[in-house]
């Protein structure tokens, strides 16, 4: 069995996630509104309850992917002065 | 000596129940003999989600506490440095006062009421050396600084604030410090042993702690008023990163080492005593370059606001150490309506309500009651209209206006019917002074005010009007400042609230204008979190009023609180909503319920709100 569930789900603020939550299943965010979950019930029920899109890891990593190059690309039609405020932003990888 | 058998008697405490707990118990050991288990008290620490930031952003600093924190300039995604600010109560960001200059990769100390900003840049590459105080409502300039500097933190208060390390121009990293007294700036004889940028920062003016930075990323140092003096490394090394509490219970989160996102440096929290740094539990989003709470925040009680992924962001999270079990605020799946409408009427409380008329097709005159869990059909209203005024208790509620669409020319008879219900019957009651439909009614039966609308057919357009009713004959009042009509009203007679709606004559606009009403006169309150129309969906008194939906548009899911002054984001609701109504007459914004409406279909849900609770939790003991 796969250790974590992927999927998407907007982070609509207070009470997205929760004390009770964070002990009851692993979580991690990830640009383009990616979550990984432990992959037990209550990290499903999570998902569930914050209509989440299940994805795989290829399909989750695709939509960063996407994502992190949209924000590339900005930073690339930055000028010199801008660009010098901040490094490139760097690829996220799903472990 | 004696031992602790001989005073006691015993090791551990044998009870029958668990005792009444409180946060006097961390730590203490009893054995329950009914369940036949050994339980304790600890405390332990979470990264919850808090609101999200009105506006996105990154490189921008702030201060105070976890339920009164405020967060100022920054960058949001693609725009200059900004003078936004934005102030946390613990539930929802509020917009604050506009700094005078807009910065970023500034620093900042202080309160919610008594705030600090400096230094940082004013554009791409222009240093300022300008401070600002705020005072919980506006910024007024404070004394210049003796050194310009970007990537800059602070620490202390707005009376007795510290300015630590930098960058100066053009690209050197600096350890001066300047302490400011509330009207000046002075350069301290003690500079950071390691001179350093992007660093976080800790404590009061007496007791202060510096860590991190770049370029050396895991270093600590004490400052005592006068003196840094170098202690134990940080476990992660980092720049860019928060910090909050004081020198001896400081707490360190997010950050990166190399300036890009970093998913295990990024989430990495840990805390310091005053000797060491020892990790906790870490945050769920990585991120750089946000904001803390530099001088009031505690080690218990952290929060980080927006900063940077791999693009500014607008997520907030909160740190809470305690022996309590926090249950954050949230709107849950309540019983559906029979029959699935918009544009209805509907009032009551969260455990009292009542829906009545509204649309899918074709247009219903049915009342519903609900019981806190299910919805029973009952008692037909009058007539058949949609979008009809509302307000009441199950017992005693009222409805106004209205509109026939298949029969336009009946209008101006719709539009000034009143109908009462006694929790079994609806009668008509006095003929109300406007043709209207959209209105907006507070109050209750006996004690109602009814304001704006449409007036439609003749002459077209929203109206401010408003007249109060007596329980039989509507007389008319003053006039709200906006037009406007299918907005949110609620609170009594002499003190009501009404916020959004379609605005001017003839716009079918959104507005964000709140308007309040104190039983004569109509004044400008706090703006709504965003333009909204169709926000039929709130309730609650004047200074304890939520709203939750409309249409942006599009339809929307976030909700709010007001105090009476100001909007507050509240837990959004779970799916987008509009048109729909709510329990008017609950006691405060602790409770809720909202339903029916459209998002864009026509649905039959009911959302309930719980407010934030919290409980200490005794954990049992196992072996494993």
């Amino acid at each position: 069995m796969a250790h974590f569930i992927y999927g998407v789900a907007t982070n609509t603020g207070k009470g997205f996630f929760t004390a009770e939550d964070r002990r009851a299943f692993f979580l991690r965010g990830y640009p383009a509104d990616v979550w990984m979950v432990g992959n037990n019930v209550a990290g499903a029920m999570w998902m569930a309850e914050k209509n989440g899109v299940e994805k795989t890891k290829a399909e989750a990593q695709a939509l960063i992917d996407a994502e992190v190059q949209a924000n590339q690309a900005t930073y690339d039609a930055l000028s010199d002065e801008e660009k010098a405020m901040h490094d490139r932003p760097g690829d996220v990888t799903l472990p | 000596m004696a031992t602790y058998d001989e005073i006691y008697g015993k090791r551990v405490e044998v009870l029958s129940s668990d005792p009444t707990l409180s946060s006097a118990n961390e730590g203490q050991v009893w054995y329950n003999s009914t369940t036949g288990t050994l339980k304790t008290v600890v405390s332990t620490g979470a990264w919850i989600s808090g609101a999200n930031l009105g506006t996105a952003r990154e490189q921008n600093a702030g201060g105070g506490t976890q339920d009164a924190a405020f967060t100022c300039g920054g960058t949001p995604p693609g725009s200059p440095a900004s003078a936004l600010t934005e102030e946390y109560n613990g539930s929802g960001w509020a917009v604050g006062g506009a700094l005078g200059t807009g910065r970023r990769l500034h620093g900042a100390a202080g309160t919610q009421t008594a705030g600090l900003a400096f230094a940082g840049l004013i554009s791409t590459g222009t240093y300022t050396t300008t401070s600002e105080e705020y005072d919980g409502s506006s910024w007024t300039g404070g004394g210049t600084m003796n050194t310009e500097r970007r990537d800059v933190n602070g620490f202390g208060i707005q009376t007795a604030g510290v300015a630590v390390g930098g960058r100066t121009p053009p690209n050197a990293s600096t350890g001066a410090t300047e302490e400011y007294n509330g009207s000046a700036w002075s350069s301290s004889p003690g500079s950071l042993n390691t001179a350093r940028e992007d660093l976080g920062a800790a404590g009061i003016l007496t007791a202060g702690l510096a860590f991190g930075g770049a370029n050396d990323l895991d270093a600590t140092e004490e400052y005592d008023g006068s003196t840094w003096t170098t202690v134990n490394n940080m476990n992660t090394g980092r720049k860019n990163l928060t910090g909050s509490g004081t020198q001896t219970a400081a707490l360190a989160a997010s950050g990166t080492t190399d300036g890009t996102l970093s998913p295990s440096v990024g989430i990495a929290s840990e805390e310091y005593d005053g000797t060491d740094w020892t990790n906790t539990t870490s945050m769920t989003t990585a991120r750089f370059n946000a904001s803390g709470l530099q001088g009031t925040g505690t080690s218990n009680a952290g929060l980080v606001a927006g900063g940077y992924t791999t693009t500014a962001v607008g997520t907030t999270e909160e740190y809470n150490k305690s022996v309590n079990t926090i249950t954050a605020a949230a709107w849950a799946s309540g019983g559906n309506l029979n029959t699935a409408r918009y544009s209805l009427g509907g009032f009551g409380t969260a455990t009292a309500g009542v829906a009545m008329c509204g649309r899918d097709s074709p247009i219903y005159q049915a009342t519903e009651e609900y019981d806190g869990s299910s919805w029973t059909t009952v008692n037909n209203y009058p007539q058949t209209v949609v979008d009809l005024g509302s307000t009441g208790v199950l017992t005693a509620g009222l409805g106004l206006g209205g509109l026939d669409p298949p029969s336009i020319p009946s209008f101006p008879t719709t539009g000034r019917v009143t109908g009462e219900y006694d929790g079994t019957n609806w009668t008509t009651g006095g003929s109300y002074t406007y043709d209207a439909w959209g209105t907006g009614c507070a109050g209750t039966q006996t004690a109602t005010v009814a304001s704006g609308g449409h007036n439609y057919p003749m002459p077209p357009g929203n109206i401010s009007s408003s007249a109060e009713y007596d329980g039989s004959s509507w007389t008319a009042g003053n006039s709200m400042s906006q037009a406007r009509a299918l907005f949110a009203s609620s609170g009594s007679q002499t003190a009501a609230v009404v916020t959004g709606g379609r605005s001017s004559p003839g716009v079918e606009d959104p507005t964000n204008k709140t308007e309040e009403y104190d039983g004569t006169n109509w004044t400008s309150g706090g703006n709504y979190l965003i333009s909204v129309k169709e926000n039929t969906q709130g309730g609650g008194p004047q200074t304890a009023a939520y709203m939750a939906g409309g249409s942006a548009p599009p339809y929307t899911t976030v909700a709010g609180h007001y105090d009476g002054t100001a909007w507050a984001t509240a837990a959004s609701l779970p799916t987008v909503k509009g048109l729909g109504n709510a329990a008017s007459n609950t006691a405060d914004n602790t409770t809720g319920l909202v339903f029916g409406g459209a998002g864009p279909s026509t649905t039959n849900t009911t959302f309930d709100f719980t407010a934030e609770t919290t409980a200490i939790n005794a954990k049992t003991l196992t072996t494993s």
